[in-house]
């Protein structure tokens, strides 16, 4: 617990902050001619600047007074296909499942099967007063199905595609083909969800297509030799399980997220709903709140554990409609800021301790989420940045979500019981090219309050905030073998990274498959520089597959440690400078005798044959809009001739 | 048409060019001002006319119920646009006589108020552009409306009166479809045809695959496009 002291402390450094953020955007607003008036700059009461110069800059919400009327949903948790897995499904005599085709199947076979299907749903609810629109979702539903994993229970998750046929003119916007990628689970290509492979949906008798995506459900740094993951102390972070080694354990990510990768389409097939959360279980973060077994986390589980996907959405002002511009290259903004499907839901919460996985799914816009109540931000403690735990919890007053970006919170409501408190965002953005960080948002603001909890009756809570979680895995520059950089440009109006730009077509390509760009030696380290030279834009740079550790960000060493798969790169981060290890796939010997067919349909027999295209992944900026204007890069992990 | 419809219209551009100016400094203003926000994924049916000055609705003539793809360029433009243009070339025969049959293509100016038909025919004849790709010019604030409505912007306002910052976009859709994207106009041909062909024509709308007429060598492997600044 604080003291009153360091509470006090905080609560200055606090006001601060923010009076120092209110006098520079209001003389940033005088200098500019925007602002005139004499307008006061703080509320009586100390609370956040009024704001008045950036007032002007809210969206103007296409819906109106409908704020917190209507429950939040939780999506419920998707439950495995059982008795036998696929094998049982109705569907599967028609479309078998072929293990040969997943890489370390022999290491680690699914002990589960699920299976959803993205359908259409013409009735999707955003706000009761609205009339139902049109989304593209995982068993037709936004956000989808929760899927719960367990380290060292792997599984095979079908995705099949069910939605409307390619030419259906009914489709306003999007692309019916599918292609899913696990953001950002260990993954071997095939089940990664790159930007190729996708699923076409039903075509006159034929059914739609499917992947089917192996999850190992073991930490990176499984191939590697047992007892090469000790720490400084000499204490041994590696998993053993059945005889099987199972890697890192300080590799554990607790949260990740399903979405839509189909290139060039991705902005718009996210936006209309493809987008589902995965929670992370393992030895010690069990779900279980009330576990007595040592060592053991006990985070807030069962109903107090809630999965929050944050969804930038545009109404048609007449319609009500959801809309999207398929025409906005730089990222499109919407005009409410949407919480699990919903427009300004409430949420009732008992009086005690919850966690949080909150998703900013984009497309484009970031956030600043600050949660309010009585005119003040109400602290809150972070435990989690980008799927991964910190090594400690850190307590904070507001959080800063770009997009795509993923973070668990405890928020502690046993003092509130009969209160009101608000999640919101402060952060303003005018346009996807950035937000405007330096500026805030009045967040009591009704157009900024994303989402009402009504804190009821106080009830026991065995839950706890662990004083600490798994250090990270050290980050040792003797390892580095290869130093890389990559500058993201913007030219002639379209992104480039080092003056080259990206095609998926590339990749299907023998010539070019033959003798790939980025060639990354197996079980290596290497030093990445992610520097942008395009002024003033802000990217969410995703690195697929493995999560890295930013050294310094404009030659400034980052005041908290974190380990990610989202890094900053833009204005006020021009050059950031990361390490990162890429491990264990491509399995060798199925590099090297790669099976020729991976399901009955469609399988071009040119297609699957190069080895080099089953050891490939993606770096992508995560504004979606950027993304699908080609800010991609792929890259190749190549065996060495000597791996088993 | 006759031809003296053609010059009145020609007259009437180069009148615009008044009109071009006043909308760079419209721009500046434009910072403290809420502009409203255009109509969403509407194309704008204004008059445009091609190299052989014959005049079309754009919507209506050149769009509706088409497979299409449009860039942006201008005569003057020594940068990314004869780069483009010669890609975008070998993106046609790659179509193998499919453009103006199957897709369209459409190239409109930035610089409307310089590039009267008769240049973009000479333009087009350096380049020995065949059937199917037409040209396209018309009154400064038409041709605005049309790189405005179609995405050829940038937010940056000093960078959005800048050409260059256009010119190396393509994008693609099938109207009748409402099914629109874009990708880069210099990418590699192949990548170009595949995008296209994998989304709003042939496997994109679950047609038979059309094999693509590959070129005997393939011009360009990655282009070094030249930066806006």
């Amino acid at each position: 617990m604080m003291t009153n002291k360091q509470k006090s402390i905080r609560r200055q450094l606090e006001l601060l902050h923010q009076a120092t953020a209110a006098r520079l955007t209001r003389r940033d607003a005088i200098k500019m001619g925007i602002v005139t008036s004499g307008a006061g700059i703080l509320n009586t009461g100390g609370a956040l600047a009024q704001s008045g110069d950036v007032d002007d800059k809210v969206p103007s919400p296409s819906v109106k007074g409908y704020e917190f009327t209507e429950e939040m949903p939780v999506p419920p948790v998707m439950q495995p296909v059982q008795p036998s897995g696929l094998l049982a499904h109705p569907s599967y005599a028609a479309n078998p499942h072929y293990p040969a085709f997943h890489q370390y199947w022999n290491k680690f076979p699914a002990k589960k099967y699920y299976y959803t299907s993205v359908r259409e749903n013409k009735n999707h609810n955003f706000h009761g007063k609205l009339p139902n629109s049109t989304i593209w979702g995982f068993d037709g539903t936004f956000p989808g199905t929760t899927i719960d994993l367990k380290y060292g229970e792997p599984v095979v998750l079908r995705i099949k595609n069910d939605l409307p046929a390619l030419n259906d003119p009914s489709i306003t916007y999007g692309i019916p083909q599918t292609i899913n990628h696990l953001h950002n689970f260990h993954t071997a290509p095939e089940s990664d969800g790159c930007p190729w492979d996708w699923a076409n949906p039903p075509a006159g008798n034929l059914p739609g297509e499917y992947n089917d995506c192996h999850y190992t459900m073991a930490r990176a740094g499984f191939s590697e030799p047992p007892g090469s993951h000790k720490d400084s102390s000499g204490k041994d972070w590696g998993v053993y399980r059945n005889g099987e080694y199972g890697g890192d354990a300080r590799e554990t990510l607790s949260f990740v997220f399903t979405h839509q990768h189909r290139p060039e389409f991705t902005a718009a097939n996210v936006y209309k709903g493809q987008a589902k959360i995965g929670r992370l279980f393992d030895e010690v973060d069990t779900g279980n709140e009330q576990d007595t077994a040592p060592g053991a986390y006990r985070l807030p589980s069962g109903p107090y554990d809630v999965p929050i996907v944050i969804a930038d959405k545009h109404f048609d002002a007449e319609t009500g409609l959801l809309i999207f511009d398929q025409f906005n290259t730089d990222g499109f903004l919407g005009d409410h800021l949407t919480v699990n499907g919903k427009i300004q839901p409430f949420f009732r919460v008992k009086a005690r301790k919850y966690r949080f996985r909150i998703l900013n799914i984009g497309p484009a816009r970031f956030v600043r989420l600050v949660l309010r109540h009585n005119g003040q931000n109400l602290p809150f403690t972070k435990i989690n940045d980008n799927g991964n735990m910190l090594e400690s919890p850190i307590v904070l007053t507001q959080s800063e979500q770009w997009a795509a970006e993923r973070n668990e919170y405890i928020v502690d409501f046993s003092k509130l019981s009969g209160k009101s408190v608000y999640l919101c965002n402060n952060m303003p953005m005018e346009s996807g090219r950035k937000a405007i960080r330096e500026k805030f948002l009045d967040p009591d603001l009704v157009d900024n309050q994303l989402l009402k909890f009504v804190v009821e009756e106080a009830v026991p809570d065995p839950s706890r905030i662990p004083l600490k979680f798994r250090p990270f895995p050290e980050v040792k520059l003797a390892e580095v073998v290869k130093k890389r950089h990559f500058r993201f440009e913007r030219g002639n109006g379209m992104w480039q990274i080092n003056g080259k730009l990206w095609d998926s077509e590339a990749d299907h390509n023998p010539k070019l498959l033959a003798n790939p760009e980025v060639q990354i030696q197996r079980n290596t380290a290497e030093l990445w520089t992610l520097e942008s030279s395009s002024g003033g834009w802000h990217h969410p740079i995703h690195i697929h597959f493995e999560e890295g550790h930013v050294l310094r960000t404009d030659g400034k060493v980052p005041k908290v440690r974190t380990r990610q798969d989202v890094y900053r790169v833009g204005r006020d981060h021009n050059k950031v400078e990361i390490f990162i290890r890429f491990r264990d796939f491509p399995e060798p010997n199925y590099y090297r005798n790669p099976p020729k067919q991976r399901r009955p349909y469609g399988d071009d027999p040119t297609k699957h044959r190069h080895p080099n295209e089953h050891n490939r992944w993606v770096m992508h900026c995560h504004n979606l809009s950027h993304e699908d204007h080609a800010m991609m890069q792929t890259f190749h992990i190549m065996p060495k001739s000597t791996d088993v | 048409m006759t031809s003296n419809n053609a010059m009145n219209r020609r007259q009437a551009m180069r009148l615009g060019m008044g009109g071009g100016a006043a909308l760079i400094a419209a721009g500046g203003a434009q910072a403290s001002e809420r502009k409203p926000r255009r109509p969403l994924n509407v194309i704008p049916n204004v008059e445009v006319f091609d190299q052989d000055g014959r005049p079309y609705r754009f919507h209506d003539d050149l769009v509706k119920n088409k497979v299409v793809m449009v860039n942006a360029f201008y005569a003057e433009c020594g940068g990314a646009c004869p780069l483009v243009t010669e890609n975008l070339k070998v993106v046609y025969d790659m179509f193998d006589g499919r453009v103006g049959r199957d897709i369209h293509m459409y190239t409109f100016t930035l610089q409307p108020e310089r590039d009267t038909p008769e240049l973009l025919k000479q333009y087009a004849e350096v380049y020995g552009i065949g059937p199917g790709w037409k040209f396209l010019t018309g009154k400064p604030a038409d041709m605005e409306e049309i790189r405005q409505a179609l995405g050829f912007t940038d937010v940056d306002r000093e960078i959005d009166i800048l050409n260059d910052s256009h010119t190396g976009i393509l994008r693609y859709g099938n109207d009748a479809l409402k099914r629109w994207a874009a990708c880069p106009a210099a990418g590699r041909p192949e990548g170009i045809y595949f995008s296209i062909t994998s989304s709003v024509m042939d496997a994109g709308i679950g047609q038979p695959k059309v094999p693509a007429k590959l070129p005997q060598e393939p011009a360009h492997q990655h282009h070094h496009a030249s930066s806006a600044t």
